[in-house]
């Protein structure tokens, strides 16, 4: 949904993403260094994607968030970000990042914002 | 208190222990003899593998209270930019032996390994974090368009 926020900087990020589920979707425990993170009872899941822009490993890539719901048996993906775009954790950031992903998504069941939305609207 | 079949304490040492094996390996590395660096380069490696691997693991981490996580923090933090350090100062020739590319190799790996547990120790009680993410979940699920990934 906000792939074109990163398409400029990685204009493979379609392709590079498509890969990441491919895997993911086969084992989603497993696949692209799947890290099931405490706190969230084995629900929030962090996958690490290799970036063909940058030509480098996995650990310069994407890293992608992804919720596990359990009883429905389906993985939705929260937050995707280039780890250029964050090197070092911030935590603010990526409250930041997960609430605007959340007010879009709010907006969009809304009817408030346009789907698919664009840039300018978010 | 448990954590995992780990308790607090055993992952806290364990943490500790490695932490100073790290001061130790940089200390070695500038002198005493180039067999004793190698040594502790290459044991170094092995000892943080199993760091991340059991004592550091998600699973190991899941037990751990707020206050727990908060007092690990700092030790796990001092670990990592040793490490960083280490790695940094580490000469391109160590690529010419083998066992010291792979050894810093690994070490470099287990830096990022632990990159992750500092974001899971400063995730894992935060309230706000969890509630967002409650929050986009019950949003997600609500309509149709949005593709959700079937497992």
């Amino acid at each position: 949904m906000l792939i074109d926020h990163w398409k400029k900087d990685f204009p493979r990020i379609e392709k590079d993403l498509e890969e990441a589920f491919k895997s993911i979707r086969q084992d989603y425990r497993k696949a692209k260094n799947a890290r099931s993170k405490p706190g969230f009872n084995d629900t929030l899941f962090k996958y690490r994607q290799k970036s063909t822009d940058l030509k480098r490993g996995a650990s310069y890539g994407f890293r992608i968030y992804a919720y596990y719901d359990i009883s429905s048996n389906i993985l939705y993906p929260i937050v995707v970000y280039p780890k250029t775009a964050m090197q070092e954790f911030d935590l603010d950031k990526l409250r930041e990042a997960v609430s605007e992903v959340c007010d879009v998504v709010s907006q969009l069941n809304s009817g408030s914002l346009p789907f698919p939305p664009d840039e300018s609207s978010i | 208190m448990i954590a995992g079949s780990l308790t607090f304490e055993e992952i806290e040492s364990s943490t500790g222990r490695t932490y100073a094996f790290a001061v130790f390996a940089e200390y070695t590395k500038s002198g005493i003899s180039v067999a004793f660096g190698v040594f502790a380069i290459v044991y170094l490696a092995r000892r943080l593998r199993k760091l991340v691997s059991a004592a550091l693991s998600p699973s190991s981490l899941e037990g751990l209270t707020e206050k727990q996580s908060q007092e690990l923090l700092p030790l796990v933090r001092d670990l990592h930019s040793q490490l960083v350090r280490l790695c940094k100062s580490c000469p391109s020739q160590v690529d010419r032996v083998p066992l010291l590319a792979q050894a810093v190799s690994s070490i470099r790996e287990s830096t990022e390994e632990l990159d992750e547990v500092l974001e899971d120790l400063a995730l894992m009680h935060d309230k706000v974090f969890q509630d967002l993410i409650s929050k986009s979940i019950k949003e997600v699920r609500k309509p149709a368009h949005f593709e959700a990934m079937h497992h």
